[in-house]
């Protein structure tokens, strides 16, 4: 009954680095690991220090690849296994249905903050100034203020640049949103803005994922974790 | 780039394309579509073949195997080996772009900047002076060389400012698909931020396809959306570039990933 909300669904996914530098050394980070997330749920990946939780996200990015499994993904009403999917294909469900939020905002030199945020929704189409104001809207919730809008943020603290992080991840209304940490260094009247903005994505129907190890955002935005089990011995 | 892909063509689809010299492999068996806004990152170390298989990609160098279909404006999908010269030429000229490392080999030194950019709009046919020149300073303009720099030669210019100058050389004339290779080589640092910036911006803006070689893994990152490792003519690895640079499974590719300075 529920699974027509589905958004996500994860078969058997394994993941193993291949060390080339280090004589072939094998590291088998994650195994057999399988689960669906729904339309509204926010997910807490959880588990000790190096049990694969930063891997098992950039898998549902397909910015690691899977070794084994499959990972589908409702993009557009249709499923795709994005496990394994051509570059175009990757590229056109980031660009629609999964966004991410990584710890760290890697950023562009001479780009500046506004156009930072703006531009995934100018890749998916949006004009530019529909797509400014929206940025402009996040930054300023955000307290990011209006001064630093021009400026790119290369010499931003690193709260600073992880907010813009945070509202470069907002801009686009993605039903999958993945999110790294994304609490991590921020103070208090800050944490309380990402996690209303969090709740509030959950509530109007994104299936969320993410990485806290900050335990009051965890408890105040997941619905339910997925505990990842200490590494086995390779 | 376009999600709507389905129902698209590849601007351009190479198969097989081989090119040795004599017993010296150049590149072998390369393989892959290109499509509409699409930029490609070719890299690998000196040798490795890249500038082999972007000069056949270019048609300035035919294979010995393989062919490379290019999606023409008018019908469809054409070999471009299978062109005659004056049409290959006709595409140089209008539909396709090459920037070249350095400036000197892609500009007229000896004309001035405006004729520079001027030139390739009367070699597909325009003639009036007025509609050539404001088009020479809205490009200059775009590339951020002062416009009232047009009538100095490129020989008084930085080499940055040779570089940007090239680039508006070859974009003047709206081409769909840019041949680079390595374009910002030879330049400061300082000097390749504001040129990598540009060069996307315009990308990004034109909905240009490119194809671009590069050593440098930095200016992959940066501009392109999917790229293939070369080692000793052979492609090793190809992918998303974030795939390709963050999770790498060839052995010479994590040799070239862990072998980046860490500024």
């Amino acid at each position: 009954m529920s699974e027509q909300r589905d958004m996500l669904r994860a078969e058997g996914l394994a993941k193993t680095f291949t060390l080339h530098l280090k004589d072939g050394l094998r590291l088998a980070v994650l195994k057999d690991m399988s689960f669906a997330v729904k339309s509204d749920e926010a997910i807490a990946l959880t588990g000790p220090s190096g049990s694969g939780k930063s891997t098992l996200m950039r898998m549902l990015y397909a910015n690691y690849r899977c070794s084994t499994g499959a990972l589908n993904v409702r993009h557009k009403g249709e499923w795709v296994n994005i496990a394994g999917a051509s570059a175009q294909i990757v590229t056109a469900v980031r660009q629609e249905t999964i966004g991410y939020v990584s710890q760290f905002l890697r950023v562009i030199p001479r780009v500046s903050t506004l156009q930072v945020v703006a531009e995934p929704l100018i890749e998916r189409g949006a004009c530019e100034q529909v797509a400014e104001r929206r940025a402009g809207d996040l930054l300023e919730r955000l307290n990011i203020p209006e001064t630093l809008w021009g400026l790119s943020p290369v010499t931003f603290s690193g709260g600073e640049q992880q907010r813009v992080n945070i509202a470069r991840g907002f801009a686009a209304p993605y039903p999958i949103l993945l999110l790294d940490e994304p609490t991590a260094s921020l103070d208090a009247k800050n944490r309380q803005v990402v996690i209303d903005m969090i709740v509030e994505a959950r509530d109007a129907g994104t299936a969320v994922i993410g990485i806290f190890h900050d335990a009051q955002a965890r408890d105040a935005v997941c619905t339910r974790e997925i505990k990842l089990p200490e590494r086995a011995a390779a | 780039m376009s999600t709507q892909r389905d129902t698209e063509l590849p601007i351009l689809a190479v198969e097989g394309v081989s090119k040795s010299y004599g017993e010296q492999i150049g590149c072998a068996d390369i393989s892959f579509d290109l499509w509409p806004g699409e930029v490609l990152a070719i890299v690998g170390e000196s040798g490795s073949g890249k500038t082999t298989l972007l000069n056949c990609l270019s048609a300035q160098l035919l294979p010995d195997r393989g062919r490379a279909r290019y999606s023409m404006r008018a019908d469809g999908l054409r070999d471009i080996y299978d062109m005659t010269e004056a049409e290959r030429r006709f595409l140089m000229r209008t539909d396709w772009a090459f920037v070249h490392q350095n400036p000197r080999d892609g500009l007229r030194m000896t004309v001035s900047a405006g004729a520079n950019v001027g030139e390739r709009l009367m070699a597909i046919g325009q003639r009036h002076y007025g509609n050539i020149r404001a088009s020479a300073v809205d490009w200059l303009e775009k590339v951020e060389v002062d416009a009232g720099r047009i009538d100095h030669s490129p020989r008084t210019f930085s080499g940055g400012m040779q570089q940007r100058l090239q680039i508006a050389r070859n974009l003047v004339t709206g081409p769909r698909l840019v041949f680079m290779d390595e374009p910002t080589g030879g330049l400061d640092v300082s000097v390749q931020a504001r040129l990598l910036d540009l060069i996307r911006g315009l990308v990004t803006r034109l909905q240009l396809s490119v194809i671009i070689v590069t050593h440098d893994l930095a200016v992959a990152r940066l501009l392109a959306h999917r790229m293939m490792v070369m080692r000793n003519g052979h492609v090793v690895e190809e992918g998303l570039t974030d795939q390709v640079l963050d999770d790498p499974q060839h052995a010479y590719t994590q040799l070239l990933v862990s072998s980046v300075l860490q500024a």
